[in-house]
């Protein structure tokens, strides 16, 4: 899936191997339906990459980021984050893999309605060892004005990049967002892509992003497709798109 | 403040109407507890000082005319403390201007020196001077309820001789907390007195120089009362004694303790329903509030919450709910703990220690309240902290659905589509109907416990003033006399009938088991006094052995046919075998009753009686009542109608108060029940009932689905509720019952009426609340919500 290279930013240089996935398989029952999510995936992710995964829904992409971020663990196969085993990991041990590594980013935002965009923050925050400041954060994501709104007196956009300035207010050593722009317009989508973008330039955050929006392939430093519960093509870009620059 | 606290304030804040129903629950609850608890420490340090201070004996006996060298012998029994002797009389009082005779009770006491023991609390006034013969110290009770002060004089009938008295002291006493006079079954001030007199006046009215009649022994410290009772006995038997009993069988002790033991059960029982409801309602809550914050749940765990700080927070919840209600509660309770004791202040006739809320009490009350409201939260706790993030945050597969059973029989073809909704639901969620219906019928069964008493009170009062005790009023002689002379009572102005009884008072045994009461000797043709039981049956006085109340029988553990072995206190003392012909269930008192002529012969005596019962003619009744209390060989005429009037002021005073609050707050339940059941329908379904407003349904139509449900609900609960509420009367019933009261389980039809009328208007209540709300549905807005 080779994407003509119109962007700006240098592609980061592979680094030391994060994230190690061997023979991951997934099943689940969903209903009266049994699911095969994973059948087989080998996937490494590496130290400050901006990841893509791309792949139509069910192709279980999503299943994977839940993986790899902790919130679900596969039913066979070997997952690494550096010298954490996430196969073996037990919740507690998982839980406090999530507390100290990880930053959420979900489609539908899932900020808790009854916090404002700043305590939304402060929530991540008051867990976390090292955190920013949650207005900092707030800042980082251009929502300074906006800090005692309730979810409910925000746009998608807005509650989306408040979700973000939760997910990166704890420096998290990984930002895996699933489908970040799904549920938003094409103005508002790029926004909050900026935003991630900064989040992994800036704060030198390894970002990993899941969607069905191939446009978006072009901000990453690689663009991995799903198809079927296995990865099909992984694609290295010399060079980065900006968020403004692309378009779908 | 953290994040996750605000928010937890925040669903305070939001949940507040149901909130506010789970706190009232619970402060109800708490109410009733601290206000009960404290009140009963209340009384129970009351009496401790006042049975301290005022030196109560510990153990009492009786007997005919004792000499003094005796009271020496019983001050030697190993165990033995203090021994005083004393006179005691039943005398009539009478008062100028009132007809009807009064029960008094006279009692020596040594002139210008404080008794050994049971002494007078001399509130105003002073003891009797030496001397002074006609001084005498009255109860306070009897002086406020006949308005008599000091200087004030009066006159008895002593030993068949009037003697006029002056009041110069008025007094409380440890002996009659409680003043029961003879014949009578409850306390009644205005006809029952009790007369503090110099010794020597008295004994010489009562032909009774050098020699007592009454013993009130106070232990040593480790002695065994039992074995202090039976010396006593021994000592006392030549004299006519034997019959000593402790304070737990003193009338006014054990009076005192029923109440106190009564009030006990209501500050655990009732407390006990109500934080059950509210455990039962946060479960309701919390398992929704869990459920709708499910993704909200997801997040946190995603964000690296720990289960344990997940569970923490939703359980904080409840724990406010139930701290904010358990510090409401204690409030109400300590000003409901006020007015009880100011009620009781004019009822006990002790000097009361002002109302002691204990830290025990509190704490107790606030632990209980907490640790209920833990287990109700505690399944919905445990399902928020286990979801695992990646599950809950998938959208929730469609519930299954499948035709109830009611509509595989064919009934679903007449229903609407809207009626088979209400079916499905209903079928889908069985236990989650079954607790709502649960909950409701919980609160028509704690209103039919509130109300029932009253009933049972009234049909008791039925019972034995309507039928068992027909009279008009119950003369009883100072002794036993001829049975001729007990008829000539029929010769009296007003009298219409008169039959007399021979009463004796017995032991009677079983096995290792005893009972002392009085065994009443009754002619088989008696009319004026009937063994009735609690279904109205009246039973024949039987030709042969004896028939017993159901109480004592159970104390004795006999059945019909069984024999036990009675021992007179006079006349001829030997034991004889009895065989229990008859057992009654009685509604008031435990007697134990025989054919006269049987218990004559038992007794070794000619025909006696020691008492008459006698019916009036009304239009003649008082000029009865000034002979009959001028005729010497009268002791005391206790009237019918004023036992009756006893038992209404008793009856309105604390049953009333207390029925006035189990009302007010089992309604809360009620209402808190159905009203939360009716919101949670609500807030589960709002989404499916806006698809159909969308679809083009009407808001009736809509309505209709949601409020089939609740009506469907209710109508289950409110039957299965009477049922509950009947058993569980049955269960009051047996917690309150005392030796001489059984209440009968009685409920009357008005009782189930207004619980069935409570419920259902909770119900329309919270069905028009939410009529409200589905009326209001932003239909664009809960279909945009994700969950």
């Amino acid at each position: 899936m080779d994407q003509p290279v119109t962007g700006l930013l240098p592609s980061v240089p592979l680094r030391e191997a994060v994230f190690i996935a061997r023979g991951l398989t997934k099943a689940y029952r969903m209903g009266d339906v049994s699911v095969q999510a994973l059948r087989g995936v080998d996937l490494d992710l590496f130290d400050g990459e901006f990841a893509v995964l791309l792949g139509p829904s069910g192709s279980g992409k999503s299943t994977l980021l839940n993986i790899l971020g902790g919130l679900d663990t596969p039913t066979t196969g070997k997952v690494h984050y550096r010298d954490h085993d996430l196969f073996q990991a037990d919740d507690e041990a998982l839980t406090r893999y999530r507390r100290e590594h990880v930053g959420f980013v979900f489609q539908f935002y899932n900020l808790i309605p009854s916090l404002t965009a700043r305590e939304n923050v402060a929530l991540v925050t008051d867990i976390a060892e090292n955190p920013l400041r949650p207005e900092d954060a707030l800042e980082l994501v251009g929502l300074s004005a906006r800090l005692d709104h309730f979810p409910a007196q925000m746009s998608g956009g807005e509650q989306q990049r408040v979700a973000i300035a939760r997910a990166v207010a704890k420096r998290p050593d990984v930002l895996l967002c699933d489908e970040p722009t799904g549920a938003l317009d094409v103005h508002t989508g790029k926004v909050v892509l900026e935003v991630l973008a900064r989040a992994n330039v800036e704060l030198k955050t390894t970002v990993g992003v899941i969607t069905h929006n191939a446009a978006i392939g072009q901000m990453g430093d690689r663009v991995i497709t799903m198809h079927d519960g296995r990865i099909a093509t992984v694609t290295h870009n010399a060079t980065r798109a900006k968020a403004s620059d692309i378009s779908w | 403040m953290k994040a996750l606290t605000r928010k937890l304030l925040r669903d305070l804040v939001r949940m507040r109407g149901q909130a506010l129903a789970i706190a009232l629950v619970v402060a109800s609850g708490v109410a009733v507890f601290v206000s009960t608890m404290s009140a009963l420490d209340s009384l129970t340090a009351s009496r401790a000082n006042f049975y301290e201070h005022h030196r109560f004996a510990d153990v009492f006996a009786q007997a005919r005319r004792v000499p003094a060298a005796v009271t020496d012998r019983i001050a030697e029994i190993p165990g033995v403390g203090r021994v005083m002797d004393r006179i005691v009389a039943e005398v009539t009082i009478d008062l100028a201007g009132i007809d009807e005779p009064i029960v008094g009770r006279v009692i020596s006491i040594e002139p210008g020196k404080e008794p050994l023991l049971n002494v007078p609390y001399v509130r105003t006034g002073r003891l009797p001077l030496p001397g002074r013969d006609d001084e005498v110290l009255i109860n306070e009770a009897f002086a406020k309820a006949r308005s008599l002060s000091l200087g004030d004089r009066f006159r008895v009938l002593l030993n068949g001789r009037s003697k006029e008295l002056s009041i110069v002291g008025i007094a409380l006493s440890p002996e009659y907390v409680f003043q029961v006079g003879t014949g009578q079954l409850m306390p009644d001030d205005a006809r029952f007195g009790v007369i503090w007199m110099a010794r020597e006046p008295l004994s010489a009215a009562l032909d009774m120089a050098g020699v007592a009649n009454d013993f009130s022994i106070s232990l040593s410290r480790g002695a065994s009362e039992l074995d202090v009772m039976e010396s006593v006995d021994r000592v006392l038997s030549p004299y006519g004694g034997g019959g000593a009993y402790s304070r737990a069988r003193h009338p006014s002790d054990s009076m005192l303790a029923d109440e106190l033991r009564q009030l006990q059960t209501t500050a655990t029982l009732i407390p006990g329903i109500f934080l059950a409801v509210a455990a039962f309602l946060l479960n309701v809550v919390m398992t929704r509030t869990v459920q709708t914050e499910r993704t909200q749940i997801a997040t946190l765990k995603a964000f690296g919450y720990t289960s344990g700080e997940i569970a923490r927070h939703y359980l904080s919840l409840a724990v406010l709910l139930a701290g904010v209600g358990s510090l409401l509660g204690t409030g109400v309770g300590a000003a409901l703990g006020e007015a009880m004791l100011r009620l009781y202040a004019e009822y006990y006739k002790f000097p009361l220690t002002p109302l002691t809320i204990t830290f025990r009490t509190i704490a107790t009350g606030a632990a209980v309240t907490l640790a209920s409201a833990a287990v109700g939260a505690f399944r919905a706790v445990r399902k928020a902290a286990s979801e695992a993030p990646a599950e809950a945050m998938k959208p929730e597969p469609p519930a299954r659905f499948t035709k109830s059973w009611i509509e595989r029989l064919g009934v679903g073809k007449l229903l609407s589509p809207s009626g088979r909704m209400v079916l499905r639901n209903i079928a889908r969620r069985p236990l989650r109907a079954a607790l709502s219906i649960v909950g409701m019928s919980l609160a028509a069964a704690i209103l039919v416990v509130g109300m029932f008493s009253v009933d049972a009170f009234n049909f008791a009062l039925d019972v034995q003033f309507g039928m068992a005790q027909t009279e008009d009023a119950v003369v009883t002689f100072t002794q036993p006399i001829a049975q001729g002379a007990g008829t000539e009572l029929r010769h009296l102005p007003g009298v219409m009938q008169s039959e007399t009884f021979r009463a004796v008072g017995v032991t009677l045994r079983h096995g290792h088991r005893k009972w002392r009461t009085a065994l009443i000797g009754l002619p088989t043709d008696c009319q004026l006094k009937r063994l009735v039981d609690s279904d109205r049956n009246v039973y024949a006085i039987p030709p042969s052995g004896v028939a017993l109340g159901a109480t004592i029988a159970g104390k004795l553990g006999v059945s019909r046919g069984d024999v036990i072995s009675v021992t007179p206190m006079e006349g001829d003392k030997t034991t004889r075998d009895l065989t229990v012909s008859l057992i009654v269930d009685e509604v008031i008192g435990g007697s134990a009753v025989m054919e006269i002529g049987q218990l004559h012969r038992m007794l070794g005596e000619d025909l006696r009686a020691s008492g008459a019962f006698v019916s009036l003619d009304p239009a003649h009744e008082s000029r009865f009542y000034n002979r009959v209390k001028n005729v010497p060989a009268v002791m005391s005429v206790t009237m019918r109608r004023s036992q009756l009037e006893t038992f209404d002021k008793a009856l309105d005073r604390s049953v009333g108060v207390m029925r006035s609050i189990e009302i007010i707050l089992a309604s809360i339940i009620a209402f808190a029940v159905v009203y939360n059941n009716a919101r949670i329908a609500l807030a589960e379904r709002s989404r499916e009932l806006a698809s159909l407003r969308v679809l083009g349904f009407s808001r009736a139509e809509v309505s209709r689905i949601l409020l089939g449900e609740m009506a469907f609900a209710t109508l289950l609960a409110i039957p299965l509720g009477l049922f509950l509420g009947y058993a569980m009367a049955a269960g009051v019933v047996d917690a309150y019952a005392t030796e001489l009261l059984r209440i009968p389980l009685i409920v009357d039809p008005a009782t189930y009426a207004t619980a069935a009328l409570t419920v259902g208007i909770s119900a329309l209540l919270s069905a028009l609340i939410v009529r409200r709300r589905i009326d209001h549905l932003d239909l664009v807005g809960v279909l945009k919500t994700r969950d």
